[in-house]
């Protein structure tokens, strides 16, 4: 760490002068690097490095990539066009609230891609990858960047709601195929203004792995009387709208909502209310740190005893349940996958992931791997002919094939994933960690089924 | 000051060079970095209108985006409810952000410094709340896609939509920024600086500084205002990120950064944290620690500002030059010059 000599002649003055130099050529290597923003500049800059060695030559903006392309290892561009690889873009909020996800989703596109070696039908697969912090006006701008400036062939990504929907109009006047892996929000596919041929969607609406615990609380856990707790956000209410909806058509009685904000510290208030109402259980949907903290807090609070906690697999995801500990057992809840079904296709890839990345995958692993097949299977259908785009949407739109969840196919209407809905228990496994214990299955949900 | 005046020789010409520089861009420019120097107009008259504030008036602003948020839902639910052109809507954003101050004001501005801060980042926050409430109307944390981008009629067929959009923003931040430069050059301007180094001695020369200090605050609220309705048109969208005081904070960066109180300061702030964002954000998720990096220096070398640089490495050169001839002490080297000055002020005590 430290200098191994502290050289006595480098006094204040100069190592001053050296950070200036430093800002100064950190400043121009900025600009130069954008070759835009240069003609910006509104001072008589009177320049204060000599010549740096210019970080961007120019560059011609047709196929080459620009210096920050070429900056990420993966991307390797001949000039042949016949062997030019396929550019996918990834986009997803690398940083910020939602990085752990983003990076699961990551990690399952990067395991299905490294199955098949990068390769589909003789061509390379190259990947761009692009941090929209979760945040819909970075995600337009990267959107762009993928589209415009590196001039994607399809892309992945969509973590956020806000971002997939913020980017919406984009992507369809653009053109672009897209395939969305996590962002729930129900208008992209289901409002028949909204969906858009070019997207996609193998992750889920908002609602559609959720309303099919409500027929299941009734008719297989005997609850008729429920509280519904979720985060207050879109998605949260979203979510509670198509369970409460199925629950109430199934003969149940809602007993009470709460809705604490997102990111809440202290859930004693809001549990407070809870277990003043009468109700045989309380469904909640609650996802990253909020839901360690409410399976902790409900568990501390002793409303466990009081009502058995039931909700959407967020609750208790894979990555937290060792956190969550015993306070997670017995919680029954409904997701689109378990690391623990049954089935040689999700052992095959639960091994797959554990050998690379040394942890059991939970179900952001396993939207990005079903992304990352989704397009291998289109792109290897067209026999790597990105270009006709025509084609390639319909070979994407035709994808069938059986995944670790059960057989994958999209809504031909609403291009968005009917997928099998998993009821699970948290419980103690043979190893002496916690797992989510598949109860029960429901088949063919599609979401324009709530 | 011989310097100076060399520069004030030749600010004409350098502006005049930007601007054709800013004219021709669409023709020598792709589409993505012509949409990333659209988004550097746009705040930059965000962070020139935090200026009149922060800069100027000295009033440490953290809930500017209140009024940038105001202008973008302006925008949003008039497209989206009512149809209304891009003209006429903006115009409604412009009074909109006004309204805001002029009602705000008289809360706000009772305070100063840290408390001034204080109030305009709950003001901030309460507006956030709405917006994220109010979700039939507002589309909550999802905000309202969707929105039309208006274009130049003159110029439709015969450049790209992005380009068209481009020349719109350029015109309308031109427009504004030139009346900026009247205000802030005006006898009300001067007046504000005045406010900002000692507000009671003005006072006690007759300046109504209450009065002066609202009127400055409406103007940044519609300048604020305008620049987060041509935010809304150029994304198609707005949501609650617009209004967060996260966006407050990086306005005041822009402007710490560029140059609090200096015409070109927010503008050089801008770009800066800008190209950070889009460019080095290529290269490395890190680029926020970099940005943090940047801040730090240019507080510690450069506290007026990055636009100060070619005065400051005058400066250090005439120093270096002055400090040159003088000889070196040779025994306790590890003093640094400003020690050695201590000790021979002690020593001739």
């Amino acid at each position: 760490m430290a200098h191994p000599e502290p050289h006595p002649v480098l006094g204040r003055r100069v190592s001053r002068r050296g950070l200036l130099l430093g800002v100064g050529v950190a400043a121009l290597g900025g600009l130069l690097s954008a070759c835009a923003g240069g003609g910006a500049t509104p001072t008589p800059t009177s320049a204060p490095a000599t010549p740096t060695p210019a970080p961007a030559t120019p560059t011609p903006p047709a196929a080459t990539p620009t210096p920050a392309a070429a900056a990420t290892p993966t991307v390797v561009v001949t000039p042949a066009a016949a062997a030019e690889p396929v550019r996918i873009g990834l986009i997803h909020g690398y940083t910020g609230v939602f990085a752990a996800l983003a990076e699961n989703l990551t990690r399952g596109i990067q395991l299905y891609f490294e199955s098949i070696d990068n390769t589909v039908a003789g061509r390379k697969v190259t990947f761009i990858q692009e941090d929209d912090a979760s945040n819909p006006e970075q995600g337009l701008t990267k959107t762009k960047q993928l589209v415009e400036r590196d001039k994607v062939h399809l892309i992945i990504g969509y973590n956020h709601s806000g971002v997939a929907l913020a980017v919406r109009d984009y992507i369809h006047q653009s053109g672009v195929p897209t395939i969305v892996d996590n962002a729930g929000a129900q208008a992209l596919t289901r409002d028949p203004q909204r969906r858009s041929p070019y997207i996609f969607r193998v992750s889920f609406a908002n609602g559609q792995y959720e309303w099919p615990l409500g027929p299941y609380a009734v008719e297989q856990l005997g609850y008729k009387r429920l509280i519904f707790t979720a985060s207050d956000f879109v998605a949260g209410h979203e979510k509670a709208e198509a369970i409460k909806k199925a629950f109430q058509n199934a003969g149940g009685e809602i007993a009470g909502e709460v809705y604490p904000p997102l990111d809440t510290a202290d859930f004693a208030p809001f549990l407070q209310r809870i277990s003043q109402m009468q109700a045989d259980a309380v469904w909640a949907f609650f996802a990253g740190a909020d839901a360690v903290r409410f399976v902790q807090q409900y568990a501390d609070f002793g409303l466990k005893d009081q009502f058995p906690l039931i909700g959407v697999g967020d609750l208790v995801d894979e990555a937290y349940l060792d956190q969550q500990g015993d306070a997670a057992l017995d919680v029954v809840t409904s997701l689109h996958y378990s690391p623990h079904i049954d089935s040689p296709e999700n052992k095959a890839f639960v091994d797959a992931f554990k050998k690379k990345y040394g942890r059991i995958p939970n179900q952001f692993a396993y939207q990005g791997y079903i992304a990352g097949r989704v397009a291998a299977e289109a792109l290897s259908k067209v026999q790597g002919k990105v270009e006709d785009k025509q084609a390639l949407l319909k070979a994407i739109k035709d994808v069938q094939f059986v995944g670790p969840a059960g057989p994958f196919r999209f809504h031909p209407e609403t291009q968005n994933v009917v997928l099998t809905v998993y009821f699970r228990k948290v419980q103690r496994l043979p190893d002496g960690s916690l797992g989510n214990v598949v109860l029960g299955k429901r088949e063919n949900v599609d979401d324009l089924s709530f | 000051m011989n310097a100076k005046s060399i520069s004030a020789q030749w600010r004409p010409a350098a502006i005049l060079g930007l601007l054709v520089l800013l004219l021709i861009a669409p023709f020598v420019l792709p589409t993505y970095p012509l949409s990333v120097l659209t988004e550097i107009l746009i705040f930059t008259l965000f962070a020139m209108s935090l200026n009149i504030l922060l800069g100027y008036a000295g009033l440490p602003s953290l809930g500017h985006s209140a009024f940038f948020g105001t202008g973008g839902y302006a925008v949003g639910l008039l497209a989206k409810y009512l149809g209304t052109p891009a003209p006429l809507a903006l115009l409604i954003a412009v009074v909109a952000g006004i309204a805001l101050a002029l009602i705000t004001g008289p809360f706000v501005l009772r305070t100063h410094g840290a408390y001034f801060l204080i109030l305009t980042l709950s003001l901030t926050q309460v507006l956030f709340g709405i917006v994220w409430l109010w979700r039939r109307v507002t589309g909550g944390d999802d905000g309202l896609p969707g929105i039309p981008t208006p274009k130049l009629p003159f110029l439709l067929g015969r450049v790209s939509d992005t380009a068209n959009f481009y020349y719109l923003t350029l015109i309308v931040v031109g427009i504004a920024i030139a009346t900026i430069a009247w205000v802030v050059r005006s006898p009300f301007g001067l007046a504000l600086v005045g406010i900002r180094e000692n507000e009671r001695y003005l006072e006690g020369l007759g300046y109504p500084t209450w009065t002066l200090k609202y009127v400055a605050y409406a103007l940044a609220g519609g300048y604020g205002a305008l620049a987060g309705g041509l935010f809304a048109y150029f994304k198609g969208f707005v949501g609650p990120g617009q209004i967060s005081w996260l966006l407050a904070g990086e306005g005041m960066v822009m402007v710490i950064l560029g140059g609090a109180g200096t015409f070109w300061g927010p503008a050089i702030g801008t770009i800066l944290v800008l190209l950070l964002r889009y460019e080095v954000s290529a290269f490395t998720q890190r680029w926020v620690m970099i940005l943090g990096i940047v801040f730090i220096l240019t507080v510690l070398l450069l506290p007026q500002g990055i636009v100060r640089l070619p005065n400051r490495i005058r400066e250090i050169r005439a120093q270096l030059r002055r400090e040159a001839p003088l000889p070196r002490p040779t025994a306790p080297a590890h003093h640094t010059p400003s020690e050695r000055a201590v000790e021979r002020v002690i020593e001739r005590s």
